[in-house]
């Protein structure tokens, strides 16, 4: 049976029109063009080059049915000492809840090294791979490729089964170094239609669908005079290809949410399962139908169900101190961040029964906020599950429902003053906001009503105030300086997470910044995250001489001391994470004898991109200075790029300004 | 900055003992108090196996300490792990609620630069959310191979205060033991029929302070050490004395050295035509750096006992044991004498007593007498110089390994001169005080064996990034090389030219050039110091900052005095002279190595402050002629 595959690019990313090398992607055949290369004339600076990287999915038979046989060809070449690395293999493989696992069943690796004329081939040892156990459910087959240096080929064939139907596995078409050819083929059978999504190209240099020549049986079928008898069925597979040409090395840059975004590749789900004995199965074509398999599903929808006496006899425990319905989901929301403890795991699916969970008091994102959804209809809300993407995670498409996107799972309430999205691994954040890491575009929401997205981004501005008053002492060459830094929102939960209130943490941090000794310190509102959280502190810091001047540095190194948007152009968005604004404010006493010379100019700039403030004023002794930026969005488009970074060069300079006093 | 890089893993000899009543000790911890309320170990040993069992009570008073509920027991592959029990307690001592199997997580326990180890480690988290509450739990672990019976403290981490901790080891009567113990920690002995029991005891032990350049934990905090004078590893040995430790070693190597013979017609080829010794160990030291890498994989007894040379030829890789062993059997077919040698490589250089054997040591490398001289080789490396001798393995005492006659030998550690830093740095600025800096920085010690790995081992954006932090300015980078002139250099130099803003600041119309105000050493003030000081090598630095500043005949040049300060820590020194339109300075530091005691502390402090106090004050003007 012919079957199509939908095909949906995700994003548009246009490739420059490139040629073919001359490589072969055959197990351990070279051309001549591999075996002298010594830099890759595409990309000089590059310490290694995949030369060819060759994936071949089938379904195979299996005892119940069928299993996914995966195999790849990859060979590399390694051009300088910094290649190096690239020898180091790991090949991870997958345990289910149910004990079903994925498995190597052939790896073979060798190493080429061309001396003279003469190549010599090492074989890896197979008592040289290693596995390496990550945890319950993961293990990385781990090896090395021997003999390793400049100029060597290193290529491996490994075949996987897998007995997961649902994911085919993935194929990046990049990597961090250049990649020559790269090519996909799946041999899919017509029991199981996936949808994929391309993402970093909208155009594969080879593509092709066809029906593959040999026939192949499911059941019992035989053929008498001519005819096909029997239970079973005949059936043709579709094979799919993808390619790549030259794909140029993916290169790390800031302000990005994950690699992941924007690496060239490919990636499959299952849309439909045609039972050749029944009637066909809708399996993810839709958005409505996702919501309703996760609502039936054991680890989420029956998991919120199952919760629901626990969540009730919590919700009873609750000493409620205030009146009125926004106080009550308050009170609940931080009744569970401080009762529960997150393990660090992000997941859409509840990692134990809701029984383990409320006895053992600690879970993955999905078992808290499922509990905190159940606790909130318990008190009579109207809750929901929302799926999410965290940022490292990537962004997700919401053209097709891919699942895998998804790896998080927020709570959604709504209350008289509106709906809020709330999260309860996190007992820095505020209970009406989400922590930064969820902060990524938009998330799906879980309930009957059908397909409805949640904005997540916060429009909420947080602020990082610092105040600081300075003592010169010409004598000493030290100034007392009392400080005050007060952050609120996601600024506050920053510092909190970061500290935790830690004497000795902030101590050393305000050494770092700048504080040559430090007397005393103090914190408020550790506790209560929807106060704006301060630390203060007072101790001495530099002041430096030069003939009858002192140099005041007023801001201590508390800003970055360079621009890190260090290229020239990016086709990537600048994502903030969340809009802030820095203010800094200091007043210097000017010692007597002593009078300010050559301020620094004030400066303002305040546009639909930025607000960049200076103000330097000499009042009696006193020298008052003001000074703040803040980027009005958390996100901006690339065509933005060029004046963000220039806004950042403004914002260095001037937030490393100094002041001049000179003795009268 | 390079180092060796291999670990010789040491069998587990952590145990904890059967855990005790909770009331006596929950009435002595207060409602906030967190901490290890009591730590039990007992150690059995019976000849041939060692039987560990370990009993924790942890005390969580508030939040901020639930990190003491997250739970990890590392246990060797081939020891038998049996966890007892592990409940949740109120703090009336009533079982709040017990662990169950599936809540064990299993995952292989790898150390940082390893890329195998076969050891796993078994985690849990036993969590309530009510304060205080205790968590309970205790383990067996029984080994058959064991190198010492304990190497215990009281204090489980560097963060976390024990009130009761004890240790005790039953050995069969007459059996040979040897012990030791530091810190304030209370000793007893009985004799029973068949078994003696000896036992040690803390009380109310606090972590040690978190202060700057102080020992680390392991050498300050309060340890008991009991060696058997008989082992297992895998083949039995003695600790009776160091020479027979290294007869040990000695026995297992023996059987290591066999090469392949294509290997053999490689090395004969290699140093054909050379007679001297020296040259044909350069040669073959070369060869091993060029043709092979470091990988540390540990497998069952990998910790102690090398893979043979073969393994080595076969992967081309190996850890510092294996790769010792490759070279010592390269020199062996060359007719040159090697000997094994085990250190503890790292900053700093745990004494290693000479009544006390013990096997203390982390790292393996070659011992090369030659010519009167004494040669150390270190093989993890693939492009230090032939018989360099690195600070993570001198200013200690080393176990050559020589059969009968092993013996510690002390390698003194690198002279002031080996280590001189010098910097030539060339300032151009314009009158707007922006301009170019050139500076040619010479490294050696730490530094060159760094740069010389950010020269060959890093991409070229990765060097750029390195070089921009490593000159202290992150300006525009015109150009920069690390430059190496021959693999026998001990040093390297950076050249780097930079475009640079505000290289002379400019106050009116005044242009001055200072020094920064860090610190030479970040140091507490003596009040607050309790630790002594650990400098670990000498840090000696001399430069030249040569100005040429664009119109100088328009300027005049006000240069401040010369300094001079010199202390028992070693010395600085600040010259100014200026001539022909430029303007140089000199500049001379020297840091001695060495332990500061408490006593010595307040000097040691004068000394960094008065220096830094001096800087401050020290500028060239340059002033512009009305």
């Amino acid at each position: 049976m012919k079957k199509s595959i939908a095909c949906i690019a995700v994003s548009v990313f246009l490739l420059p029109a490139v040629f073919c090398q001359d490589v072969s992607h055959e197990f351990g055949k070279f051309s001549q063009e591999e075996i002298a290369m010594t830099t890759f004339a595409r990309d000089p600076q590059a310490e290694a080059v995949v030369l060819s990287d060759v994936g071949e999915l089938k379904f195979v038979d299996a005892r119940n049915g069928y299993e996914l046989e995966f195999s790849r060809i990859k060979k590399t070449k390694v051009l300088t000492r910094a290649g190096i690395k690239y020898s180091e293999v790991s090949i991870p493989l997958y345990t289910g809840n149910d004990g079903r696992s994925e498995s190597l069943k052939t790896l073979i690796a060798k190493s080429y090294n061309f001396e003279n004329g003469v190549m010599k081939a090492t074989n890896l040892n197979p008592s040289s791979v290693y596995e390496e156990r990550l945890n319950n459910r993961w293990i990385v087959k781990k090896f090395v490729f021997p003999d390793v240096k400049p100029g060597t080929i290193m290529e491996y064939l490994y075949i996987m089964t897998s007995p997961f139907l649902f994911n085919l596995p993935e194929w990046e078409f990049q990597a961090r170094i250049p990649t020559v050819y790269s090519k996909y083929t799946l041999y899919v059978i017509p029991f199981y239609e996936y949808a994929f999504i391309a993402q970093g190209t909208n155009k594969f240099d080879i593509q092709s669908s066809t029906v593959d020549k040999n026939f192949r049986t499911f059941g019992a079928v035989d053929e008498v005079m001519g005819q096909q008898v029997g239970t079973g069925v005949k059936f043709q597979q579709m094979v799919h290809v993808y390619g790549m040409r030259n794909v140029p090395a993916f290169r790390d840059e800031s302000y990005i949410t994950s690699v992941d975004d924007y690496i060239m590749k490919i990636e499959f789900q299952l849309a439909k399962f045609n039972n050749p004995y029944g009637p066909k199965e809708e399996i993810m074509s839709t958005w409505p139908k996702l919501i309703e398999d996760l609502m039936r599903a054991e680890e989420f929808g029956k998991y919120l169900r199952q919760s629901e006496k626990n969540a009730e006899k919590a919700v009873a425990g609750i000493k409620f101190t205030e009146t009125g319905d926004l106080a009550k989901v308050r009170e609940i929301i931080n009744n569970v961040k401080t009762s529960y403890k997150w393990d660090g795991y992000s997941s859409i699916y509840a990692s134990k029964v809701p029984k383990d969970f409320a006895a053992q008091k600690t879970g993955n994102s999905t078992d808290i906020n499922l509990f905190l959804i159940a606790m909130l209809r318990a008190a009579g809300f109207d809750a929901d599950p929302v799926l999410s993407s965290t940022r490292a995670n990537g962004r997700i498409s919401t053209q097709y429902p891919f699942l895998h996107y998804f790896n998080y799972v927020l709570a959604l309430v709504t209350t008289p003053e509106g709906k809020i999205l709330c999260d309860g691994t996190d007992i820095y954040t505020r209970f009406d906001r989400i922590p930064t890491r969820c902060i990524n575009d938009r998330g799906l929401i879980i309930n009957s009503k059908g397909e409805n997205w949640v904005t997540l981004s916060s429009a909420v501005i947080s602020l990082d105030e610092k105040r600081l008053i300075m003592e010169p002492d010409p004598q000493s060459l030290k100034s007392k300086t009392q400080l005050a830094i007060q952050a609120t929102e996601f600024d506050g939960a920053y510092y909190r997470r970061n500290f935790e209130d830690d004497t000795l943490e902030i101590r050393k941090f305000l050494e770092e910044t700048g504080f040559s000794q430090v007397s005393k310190t103090g914190t408020f509102n550790f506790a209560n995250n929807e106060k704006s959280y301060t630390i203060t502190c007072s101790g001495e810091t530099e002041i430096e001489q030069i003939d009858n001047k002192l140099v005041i540095s007023p801001f201590l190194n508390f800003y970055q001391g360079e621009n890190k948007l260090t290229q020239q152009t990016r086709t990537y968005p600048i994502d903030f994470t969340y809009a802030n604004t820095e203010s800094y404010k200091c007043n210097i006493k000017i010692p007597a004898g002593y009078k300010v010379v050559n301020l620094p100019e004030n400066y303002l700039v305040d546009n639909d991109i930025v607000k960049i403030f200076t103000s330097y004023k000499a009042e009696g002794d006193v020298l008052e200075i003001d000074c703040s930026y803040g980027f009005k969005k958390s996100l901006y488009q690339p065509a933005n790029y060029r004046d963000i970074k220039i806004y950042f060069d403004t914002i260095v300079r001037k937030f490393h300004e100094q002041v001049i006093l000179e003795k009268v | 900055m390079s180092r060796p890089k291999s670990i010789i893993k040491l069998p587990g000899t952590i145990i904890v003992v059967i855990f005790l009543s909770l009331q006596p000790h929950t009435a002595c911890l207060s409602q906030q108090a967190s901490g290890v309320a009591e730590f039990n170990t007992k150690i059995s040993f019976d000849g041939k196996s060692v039987t560990e069992d370990v009993s924790y009570l942890i005390a969580v008073g508030d939040k901020n300490y639930d990190y003491l509920s997250e739970i990890s027991i590392a246990y060797d592959n081939d020891a038998k792990l049996d966890i007892s029990e592990a409940v949740v307690l109120d703090k009336s001592g009533s079982v709040l609620r017990k662990l169950s199997k599936k809540e064990i997580e299993t995952r292989s326990d790898i150390s940082d630069g390893s890329l195998f180890e076969d050891d796993l480690v078994k985690e849990f988290t036993l969590r309530w959310n009510e304060y205080p509450y205790f968590i309970r739990y205790s383990y067996r672990q029984t080994h058959t191979n064991f190198v010492s019976l304990a190497f215990w403290s009281p204090l489980v981490n560097s963060t976390t205060p024990t009130l009761l901790a004890t240790l005790s080891v039953e050995i069969p009567r007459g059996t040979a033991v040897r012990y030791r113990s530091r810190g304030n920690i209370g000793f007893s002995a009985d004799t029973l029929d068949k078994t003696v029991a000896l036992k040690w005891t803390a009380r109310e032990v606090t972590p040690p302070a978190d202060e700057n350049y102080s020992p680390p934990f392991r050498a300050i905090v309060p340890l008991v050490e009991v060696i058997p004078y008989s082992f297992n590893y895998g083949v039995t040995g003695s600790l009776d004395s160091w020479a027979s430790y290294g007869e040990w070693h000695a026995k297992i190597i023996s059987g290591l050295l066999t090469l392949p013979e294509s290997e053999k017609r490689t090395i004969e080829k290699l140093i054909a035509g050379a007679t001297d010794k020296r040259e044909i160990a350069k040669r073959l030291y070369y060869y091993m750096q060029d043709n092979t890498r470091y990988i540390n994989v540990a497998i069952d007894e990998g910790g102690l006992i090398p893979y043979p040379a073969s393994y080595v030829c076969n992967n081309r890789y190996g850890d510092c044991k294996a790769l010792s062993v490759y070279m010592m059997a390269a020199l062996k077919h060359a007719d040159i004498e090697s000997f094994y040698t085990l250190v503890y490589a790292g900053d700093y250089a745990y004494p290693v007593d000479n009544d006390f054997p013990s096997p203390r040591f982390n790292h393996a490398m070659l011992c090369l007498p030659l010519d009167g001289d004494t040669l150390w080789l270190e093989n993890t490396s693939s492009l230090l110089p032939f018989g360099y001798n690195s600070s993570q393995t001198s200013g200690r005492h080393c176990l050559v390994i020589n059969g009968s006659k092993s013996t510690l030998v002390y390698r003194p550690l690198q002279n002031k001169e080996d280590l001189l830093v010098n910097s030539l740095i060339t300032i151009k600025p314009e009158t707007s005080g922006n301009g170019k800096l050139t500076i040619r920085k010479n490294l050696r010690g730490s530094d060159f064996s760094r740069y010389l790995h950010v020269k060959n081992d890093f991409t070229d954006a990765e060097r750029d990034e390195i070089i921009r932090d490593y000159v202290g300015l992150k300006n525009e980078i015109i150009s920069f090389s690390i430059n190496h002139s021959g693999r026998d250099i001990p040093f390297l130099s950076i050249d780097a030219e930079l475009r640079v803003p505000a290289l002379l600041r400019k106050i009116g119309p005044t242009l001055v050039f200072g020094f920064p105000a860090s610190k030479i050493l970040k140091l507490e003030k003596p009040s607050d110091r309790t630790l002594p000081v650990v400098l670990s090598a000498p840090r000696f630095i001399r430069d030249s900052i040569l100005i040429s500043l664009v119109n100088l005949k328009d300027y005049t040049v006000k240069l401040p005095p010369p300094t001079d300060i010199k202390s028992d820590f070693g010395y600085f020194t600040l010259k100014f002279s200026s001539d022909e339109g430029q303007v140089l300075i000199e500049r001379e530091m020297l840091l001695e190595s060495g332990i500061i005691t408490n006593e010595q502390y307040p000097r040691l402090y004068d000394f960094v402050e008065t220096l830094s106090e001096s800087l401050k004050r020290t500028s060239v003007i340059f002033n512009i002629k009305q």
